[in-house]
């Protein structure tokens, strides 16, 4: 069994609070290329920046980050 | 690809080859030229362009989706491949020549560590002109996982290259050793394992950001 996190970052930055990379970047004092690899799920962010990310598009942590197991 | 993005690949073949000049044909001549000086005096010239290609359009150098951390790192692989050349170049030539110096004050005194002076300034500045035209967040988390990746990754070369020195050591007679194992020599040695070192961090840092995972 594998376990992975996934995350909705793109889609509540887009569709609901129409923040651009650069914005959550800001507002999570990271670099662009960290939020392109957060969407791509190349990259697992640490708890602070989970926190910062899921404070940023105004969402409690489980409803943009979810662990998930697979088979 | 623009037009600073190409200059800067232009400068890059030009000092490469430039640099393969001087580090080869010191005292080579073609058709009454001093291949070295040539070569030095050209690749002098390139690193001066290139820190004003990054002064007035560093921006435009790199592809956008590369961050700060990511071009320095680039940057940094190439000064490191650079250096490294010149190491073993410098070695070879006195290896040949069997003129070491005695005195391990003449270390620092040497052709290499003079020639080390303009490269490392070139990439200082370089590095700076790279994070002071970003106007944002140079490095995060990320970078810094990466960077301990690659230091990881460098912790092995060195302990590889060591015990590798080691067998090497142990396989070669005490007497030979006598012959050519001066302090010196294994200060010059150290040194190249420390270069050795850093290449390996540098590209192991180059190719986890082109993988663009952490």
């Amino acid at each position: 069994m594998t376990a992975t996190v996934v995350n909705r970052i793109r889609e509540w930055r887009g569709a609901t609070s129409q923040m651009t990379q650069q914005e959550l970047a800001q507002a999570c004092g990271v670099t662009r290329q960290t939020i392109i690899a957060l969407e791509a799920e190349k990259y697992s962010p640490s708890l602070e920046l989970a926190f910062k990310l899921a404070r940023a598009l105004g969402r409690n942590l489980e409803e943009v980050f979810q662990y998930v197991e697979k088979n | 690809m623009r037009s600073a993005q190409r200059l800067a690949w232009v400068l890059l073949i030009v000092a490469g080859l430039a640099a393969g000049a001087a580090i080869l044909g010191p005292s080579g001549r073609w058709g009454g030229v001093d291949i070295g000086a040539t070569g030095a005096a050209i690749f002098m010239l390139s690193l001066v362009a290139g820190i004003a290609l990054f002064a007035t359009r560093g921006e435009q150098v790199f592809p956008d989706h590369m961050s700060v951390s990511e071009r320095r790192a680039w940057v940094g692989l190439a000064f490191i491949a650079i250096i490294l050349s010149s190491y073993f170049h410098e070695m070879w030539v006195l290896s040949v020549r069997g003129d070491f110096p005695d005195d391990i004050q003449d270390l620092f005194a040497n052709r290499f560590m003079q020639k080390l002076i303009v490269p490392v300034i070139a990439w200082s500045l370089i590095s700076h002109l790279i994070g002071s035209r970003s106007g944002g967040v140079e490095s995060d988390e990320r970078d810094l996982r990466l960077r301990h990746r690659a230091d990881r990754a460098g912790d092995w070369a060195f302990t590889l290259i060591v015990i590798a020195g080691i067998c090497v050591l142990a396989l070669i007679p005490a007497p030979l050793l006598a012959w050519w194992l001066s302090p010196i020599v294994l200060a010059n040695l150290l040194i190249g394992l420390l270069i050795a070192k850093s290449l390996v961090e540098h590209v192991a840092l180059a190719l986890a950001y082109r993988a663009g995972s952490a």
